[in-house]
């Protein structure tokens, strides 16, 4: 799920990285005005959930049936405990050690990453599908399949989102349904495991502190805002099995092979010297994409000042 | 009014049926050191809680150099009542040693210059000015503990109120801990199992037995007094 | 896990060793650096992949500055390599259009594609590499708090680190009376896994109230105090310094030094 530097074009990095501090700028804002008070406690409490993810993350786990093992993410686990954007802020701290400690994704993705994996579980999945499933029915059984369920959607949108992201770059050239169709099923594997995961602690946390989860009597998101983003959410995920199952038909693959081949047939044609002229050609011929790129990279610089500038006037304020 | 230190009455409850403190009275004088010696669960860590208002009173009331500890009075009395946790994991919250001894006058919002000064006298007065850029996770027990000391003594208080100070350290480090405590000059109340510390240390002991005052003397009476001792669990 | 975790610890010792005593450079400087080159980095066009291989300096010459041996870097950066040709392999069949050919040997767009995710993949990864090894874990947490990240995530960051250790260690206590009764099965069970991840988060919970009793004896009041009282001010060197990499970096990404001096070659 961590999304390497090598697959996101600067402009992709730079858009998702506004998104992200935009989301962290929130947060912070979120947690010092909801409970002034408690935020003495938010704050270590917050740091040593994010160590503890950190040190779960070590511990691996054998997913059911499958002979394999995963790890957690921790989004679903995290907002249960502390809140939606408790457990982002402290996710995304994850995530952030994660790339600097041992360059798991990259510092220029670390925007895309912090989307993917901590908005997505903490901020979106969570409350529009864990809140509302265990609203006022509080049955073990409950907890497990929301646990599940969040975990599922979470991951799934996730990988959607990394396939986005990367064919918004254009670096790789795997085709946006091929992509998909090689991260949802792997995903929504691995949300299986996260969901399982997510469920046991919290089954074991209603066993022995009740107390330190959400409150499932604490109202939720009104009925209309839930039905159309469960609806959005579902449209995505339609569209991009869809998308997936359209693009593995064995056509698409000859297409691709007859693509290929006949790339082959153009390049056996040619002879050595003509490549050779063509290659000082290519040289020479003013840098084909010069000019784009270049206002690309004029371009991010641009945005990144602007954001940067923003940013800080937003907390000047 | 020459009490450093005053619990008047002093009564709590974690749960609404069991108090853990049952009217404790219990005052220091200035630059005096007290033990708090008693058996585990007796509410020595309950009571030091009080000292800086972690912890309200159901009934009673806490007195600091002749202020009684309200809301309003609470920051201030923060500053003047160093608490000492039993373990530094605990107490040193920051990455660098540096960092956390400052964390306390960063929080007075003194200027740089003020805080970086404390930071240096305060590690330098328990003798680990080489810790200072160091990981505080890499520190060995003994170094733990004499940072733990400093990140209070940065704040500069005039009262030190210490949960078990010299729990888990090695022979050495526990020497060099009481030589260390022995240099300060403020107001101590110490919590501890360690009777031998609180021999070399303090001329008074206080032994608390289910959340009451048992006893209140000269240590060397105290702890000379066999059947006293063994009747409180010690 | 007990590979993981050495690994973890033996990657984290060397991180701990590597922080300076008395920076020439500010790391805000060293991070602005590093940002600009990554983005014009990844900003030339895959096909010129004999323009990214010069973008190979940047790693090499920032190592070289502080005195860190560069092996141990390329040798960590080899560890994206799997992924990243997985990924780049697709290039290799779906851009098969020759770009040009040395001898008989057909070079396509694909193939240059296939190498430029792998060189791109290494170079970000050593770029960080040099970075986090010059300045050290918490130094980079100071400085992103003076570049203007918000407080709470840089404490959060500190923190994390800070109890990581201690969770780890805590965590292994818990996980050794399981794995001591179940010989020979790897991966633990969810069930077992979540109990103990289960009780470790009881007691994380209780850890986090006693931190929460020692920050608030000690003045704090919800808002966290800016924590960078020995770091040094922002000088002209390091202005200077990011200048002098801005300058140079966006002097390569538009003049492609290397295609030129080709062109030259080749005139000759």
């Amino acid at each position: 799920m961590h999304l390497s530097d090598t697959l996101i074009s600067p402009a992709v990095a730079v858009a998702t990285s506004i998104v992200a501090a935009a989301l962290v700028v929130v947060a912070t804002r979120k947690i010092g005005r909801e409970n002034s008070r408690a935020t003495t406690h938010l704050v270590p409490l917050m740091g040593v959930m994010g160590a503890l993810i950190f040190a779960a993350q070590m511990l691996n786990f054998a997913i059911p049936a499958t002979g394999s093992s995963g790890h957690i993410v921790g989004g679903v686990l995290l907002a249960a405990v502390l809140g939606e954007w408790a457990g982002f802020l402290t996710l995304t701290s994850v995530i952030i050690v994660q790339c600097l400690l041992f360059a798991d994704g990259g510092l220029m993705t670390l925007g895309c990453n912090v989307l993917n994996m901590a908005a997505l579980s903490c901020l979106v999945a969570y409350p529009l599908i864990f809140k509302p499933l265990i609203h006022n029915r509080n049955s073990p059984s409950r907890w497990a399949a929301a646990s599940i369920a969040t975990s599922i959607t979470a991951l799934a949108m996730g990988a959607l989102a990394v396939t986005i992201e990367t064919e918004l770059s254009g670096i790789t050239a795997l085709p946006y349904g091929r992509f998909l169709s090689f991260m949802l099923p792997i995903h929504l594997l691995i949300g299986v495991g996260e969901g399982l995961a997510t469920a046991a602690v919290i089954a074991s946390l209603r066993r022995y502190r009740p107390d330190l989860l959400f409150d499932s009597t604490e109202p939720t998101a009104r009925p209309r805002t839930q039905f159309i983003a469960i609806t959005v959410v579902a449209a995505l995920l339609v569209a991009s099995v869809a998308g997936t199952v359209a693009s593995s038909r064995p056509d698409g693959l000859e297409w691709s092979i007859e693509r290929t081949t006949a790339g082959v047939e153009i390049a056996e044609s040619q002879s050595p010297l003509h490549h050779r002229a063509a290659r000082i050609q290519r040289t020479t011929a003013l840098l084909p994409d010069y000019e784009a790129s270049m206002a690309g990279l004029v371009g991010v610089g641009a945005t990144l000042v602007v954001g940067y500038g923003l940013s800080l006037l937003i907390r000047r304020r | 009014m020459n009490q450093a230190l005053l619990f008047e009455n002093l009564h709590f409850a974690y749960t609404p049926d069991s108090e853990v403190l049952r009217g404790i009275t219990l005052g220091l004088t200035r630059s005096e050191r007290v033990a708090l010696i008693g058996a585990n669960g007796a509410g020595k860590s309950t009571l030091l809680l009080h000292a800086n208002g972690l912890l309200t009173p159901s009934r009673g009331r806490v007195i600091v150099e002749g202020q009684a500890l309200t809301p309003h009075t609470l920051a201030s009395i923060r500053r003047q009542v160093g608490l000492v946790f039993q373990n530094p994991d605990d107490q040193l919250f920051m990455p660098i040693v540096e960092e956390d001894v400052g964390f306390g006058p960063a929080n007075m919002r003194l200027p740089h210059e003020q805080v970086a000064e404390r930071v240096e006298q305060a590690l330098r007065a328990v003798n680990a000015l080489d810790l200072r850029h160091r990981s505080t996770h890499q520190l060995s027990g003994g170094e733990k503990r004499r940072v733990a000391i400093a990140t209070v003594l940065a704040m500069e208080p005039s009262i030190m109120v210490m949960d078990e100070p010299s729990a888990g350290l090695d022979p050495r480090s526990r020497r060099e801990l009481i030589t260390l405590l022995g240099t300060l000059n403020h107001t101590l109340l110490i919590a501890t199992h360690d009777l031998d510390l609180a021999r070399r240390l303090c001329h008074r002991t206080v032994i608390i037995q289910a959340g009451r005052v048992a006893a209140d003397s000269a240590t060397v009476q105290l702890l000379n007094n066999k059947r006293l001792m063994r009747r409180c669990g010690l | 896990m007990s590979n993981r975790l050495q690994h973890l610890l033996t990657q984290l010792s060397a991180l701990d060793r590597a922080a300076p005593d008395s920076p020439t450079i500010d790391p805000r400087a060293r991070i602005v650096a590093t940002v600009v080159y990554l983005i014009v980095m990844l900003s030339v066009p895959i096909v010129r992949l004999s323009e990214l291989l010069l973008y190979a300096l940047f790693p090499i010459i920032c190592a070289a500055d502080v005195r860190i041996e560069y092996r141990p870097i390329l040798r960590q950066s080899l560890v994206i390599v799997p992924f990243a040709a997985l990924v780049g392999l697709f290039n290799i069949f779906y851009e098969r259009e020759a770009v040009f050919a040395i001898g008989s040997v057909v070079i396509t767009r694909g193939w240059l594609g296939f190498c430029s995710i792998i060189v791109r993949a290494m170079l970000s990864v050593q770029a960080l590499l040099v970075l986090v090894r010059t300045e050290g874990y918490e130094a980079i947490c100071n400085s992103l708090q003076r570049l203007g990240v918000p407080a709470a995530l840089t404490t959060q960051m500190a923190m994390l680190y800070r109890y990581m250790f201690v969770l780890i260690e805590q965590l292994l206590s818990l996980s050794r009376a399981r794995s001591a009764r179940s010989f020979g099965r790897r991966a633990m069970p969810v069930s077992d896994w979540g109990a103990i991840v289960g009780q470790l988060t009881v007691r994380t919970f209780d850890r986090a109230e006693r931190i929460s009793q020692a920050m608030l004896s000690r003045g704090f009041d919800g808002r966290m105090p800016a924590l960078h009282a020995s770091a040094r001010g922002w000088q002209w060197r390091d202005t200077i310094y990011v200048a002098a990499w801005s300058a140079s970096l966006v002097a390569c990404r538009v003049l492609y030094p290397v295609e030129r001096f080709a062109r030259f070659f080749n005139s000759l």
